[in-house]
């Protein structure tokens, strides 16, 4: 399988902005699911290893915004953090899979994930306490907490991205990383 | 003992401007080890009778019973459901997931109780009623296979379990002559060895083959239901409903306009070609 | 879940919802800055007010104007304690153990809870007063300008429609597999950690797998016709604003830049 073509990437781009907005729905009969799984998160951090940051980018952006308009979920008032939290996760993975190539399909996923999911992390925060707090409350406890409480979020995502990626692979519907191994 | 819907009645989206009724007032009552077909056009609520027995939806009334337990009270084991009852839907090979056949197939035995060999003769076994030979697969993506061959693996899945009761919803769309035949006859064998089989179809020549009894619904509610001799002779009733009864019931129905007698329940090729050939040595 | 899905949206004839929707769009984003800009709490008096306003003058019940609001109660109930209890520790009214509530941690708190609340209120008269679509094809015109830095709007506007129409399959389709895996037996939920991952993967590699096949088949097609995704795309007419529009417009920016100013 050849290169991915910038039409190619655009319609991938496309459905996992989809998935934004159908995989929170599909999630509501688990219990506690939206905030243990973040189902959003998967298309987005996908989207960004798969097409590149710039299309990752995009879909973290527009992901929530649709899910938004047409689910009402997230309401719109928490759009503004979780745009960026998305749009940084969408960038950071695609930039950190199109960087780091350690000739190991899994340990270039991790790499990236991790990356991602911290840096996403981080930058939610800051702008969760600037956005909710006005900037007058501690910066620093808004991220930290926010970070931790994401913890076991981040250890489920480090189970479902490969799996998928895999999955895709197998059933060769995305390249494979490094072909021949 | 059987599946009993009493009374059963579906809506969907009710409360809204878009509630339909899907199902009105069905009372359907399937036997211990028959071969049911059902027919009907797009929209009867065919899928809705699946989900339904499958217990993946609940009725808006009505009582649907296994083995004389209502499937919907709350202290119903659901997961005996699942033992009991098995479903391949339309295009299963979407239900795909796992890293390797072996797992994939013996997904559906995860939660039973059954010991490390049996559930891999299990696999085995559903592996090769569906001609994949065991070893050379087992340890291959399921992911990598062809369409045609996804679809086996996906229904070997499902008979793994040994369900008590086979519900399929169009099996037979899209496979090749070969594999249809083939999958009839493992349906048939499986019928035989006590399944209860219930298969969803346009297909009126597989059905007039099969089954033994066809119930055909229509908007919702009971059409027809009788031994399948006895439903495809009313050659010119189905073919007005627009379900059609099947290439032998239509030649011999020609065959009778042209003054041929051939008996009413004329519904197998087999039976019809007997009574031509006996026609000709007349 | 055959139908496209409608979010907060409800029809209906007013003021609000006549306007077009990048005006509103716009208008939403000057008032937030308003907002946000708001120290004071007779400011947020006045943002109670125009608030009510915009839901009577978009005939929307107080309800559905509120009710994602209102749902966050708890939410605003932490909040308020932890300004009110830890703000201002040097100027406590009492000091006891790490907890030291003080006027201006009230205020603070106050503040807080309102700014949320107001944002809240004023998206969902928003969302219920705008179709989904016409909110997209707002953004889209919004982005537009983007274009002359080098954005390629056109590739955007393409990615967002094909998403939208995506939405009602892909719905459909999870749910197809969703029913077929429990009959299998799945169970998708799992106390332990470790294997709560595990438990998802039947619903989610089948959904992604299903997706990933219509985007190939999709681009296939589209690349067969000769789609190269360059900018080429379709340039779109977009209505001009009426008098209405600027009349909001006009307005809502000199009540954020009052807002602003006295700050």
């Amino acid at each position: 399988m050849k290169e991915i073509t910038v039409v190619k990437k655009a319609i991938i781009t496309a459905i996992c902005i989809a998935l934004c907005v159908v995989l929170p729905q599909a999630f509501h009969a688990i219990p506690n699911a939206g905030t243990v799984y973040l189902p959003m998160h998967i298309p987005v951090l996908l989207c960004g290893l798969i097409c590149g940051w710039p299309y990752g980018l995009l879909c973290g952006a527009a992901g929530p915004l649709l899910s938004s308009l047409f689910t009402g979920m997230p309401p719109a008032a928490y759009l503004p953090p979780m745009v960026i939290e998305c749009a940084v996760y969408g960038c950071a993975s695609g930039f950190l899979s199109q960087v780091v190539h350690t000739k190991n399909t899994y340990a270039d996923l991790y790499i990236s994930l991790v990356g991602a999911m911290l840096t996403g992390r981080i930058v939610a925060g800051l702008a969760r306490a600037l956005i909710f707090a006005g900037g007058s409350y501690s910066m620093a406890a808004w991220a930290g907490g926010y970070f931790v409480t994401a913890l076991p979020g981040i250890v489920i995502q480090l189970v479902l991205l490969p799996s998928i990626v895999f999955a895709l692979m197998k059933a060769g519907l995305i390249p494979a990383r490094y072909p021949g191994r | 003992m059987p599946v009993e819907l009493r009374k059963v009645s579906y809506t969907y989206a009710p409360g809204t401007p878009y509630a339909a009724p899907a199902l009105k007032e069905l009372s359907l009552t399937v036997g211990d080890g028959e071969f049911v077909g059902v027919m009907g056009r797009t929209g009867c609520g065919k899928s809705t009778l699946i989900q339904l027995i499958a217990g993946l939806a609940a009725p808006s009334d009505g009582q649907i019973f296994l083995d004389g337990e209502n499937i919907n009270e709350r202290q119903f084991d659901r997961n005996l459901l699942r033992q009991k009852v098995g479903v391949v839907f339309q295009f299963p090979e979407i239900q795909l997931f796992e890293t390797t056949v072996q797992k994939d197939v013996a997904f559906g035995l995860k939660y039973l109780d059954r010991s490390r060999e049996q559930k891999e003769a299990a696999v085995r076994q559903a592996l090769e009623w569906m001609g994949f030979d065991y070893e050379a697969v087992r340890n291959r993506s399921p992911l990598g296979f062809s369409g045609g061959e996804k679809r086996r693996l996906a229904i070997a899945g499902v008979l793994a379990v040994m369900p008590k009761f086979l519900i399929l919803d169009e099996p037979l769309a899209g496979l090749d002559p070969l594999g249809r035949d083939a999958f009839l006859e493992l349906l048939r064998k499986l019928n035989q060895g006590g399944m209860t089989i219930v298969m969803i179809s346009h297909d009126a020549d597989a059905l007039a083959e099969y089954a033994d009894r066809i119930v055909i619904l229509k908007d919702g509610m009971l059409f027809k239901d009788g031994p399948a001799a006895q439903v495809f002779s009313d050659y010119k009733g189905l073919e007005a409903n627009g379900t059609g009864a099947g290439q032998v019931s239509g030649i011999a129905e020609r065959l009778r306009l042209r003054g041929w007698e051939i008996p009413a329940g004329t519904i197998r090729y087999r039976r019809l070609l007997d009574e031509i050939a006996g026609r000709w040595t007349q | 879940m055959r139908q496209l899905p409608v979010g907060l949206y409800q029809p209906a004839d007013s003021v609000i919802h006549r306007l077009s929707g990048s005006a509103k769009l716009l208008c939403m984003l000057l008032l937030l800055i308003g907002v946000v800009n708001t120290t004071t709490l007779p400011g947020y008096g006045i943002w109670v007010l125009l608030t009510a306003l915009l839901i009577r003058l978009a005939r929307i019940s107080p309800g559905t104007a509120l009710g994602s609001a209102v749902r966050l109660k708890w939410f605003f109930g932490v909040i308020l304690f932890m300004n009110l209890c830890f703000y201002q520790p040097e100027d406590p009214w009492v000091r006891w153990w790490i907890f030291s509530p003080s006027y201006a941690g009230l205020i603070q708190g106050i503040q807080v809870v309102a700014r949320v609340f107001l944002l809240l209120a004023m998206s969902n008269v928003l969302m219920v007063s705008t179709a989904p679509l016409v909110m997209t094809d707002a953004m889209e015109r919004l982005l537009s300008p983007l274009r002359l830095i080098g954005v390629p709007a056109g590739l955007i506007a393409m990615i967002l429609s094909v998403a939208i129409q995506f939405i009602p399959t892909l719905f459909e389709e999870t749910d197809n597999i969703r029913k077929a895996q429990t009959a299998r037996g799945a169970r998708f939920d799992s106390p332990r950690l470790w294997d709560k991952a595990k438990a998802v993967l039947p619903l989610l590699v089948p959904v992604f797998l299903a997706a990933f096949k219509r985007a190939d088949e999709l681009s296939m097609a589209m690349e067969a016709r000769g789609y190269r995704g360059d900018t080429q795309s379709r340039k779109k007419k977009y209505p001009p604003f009426q008098t209405a529009d600027w009349l909001a417009l006009l307005l809502c920016a000199a009540v954020a830049a009052a807002f602003v100013m006295i700050r």
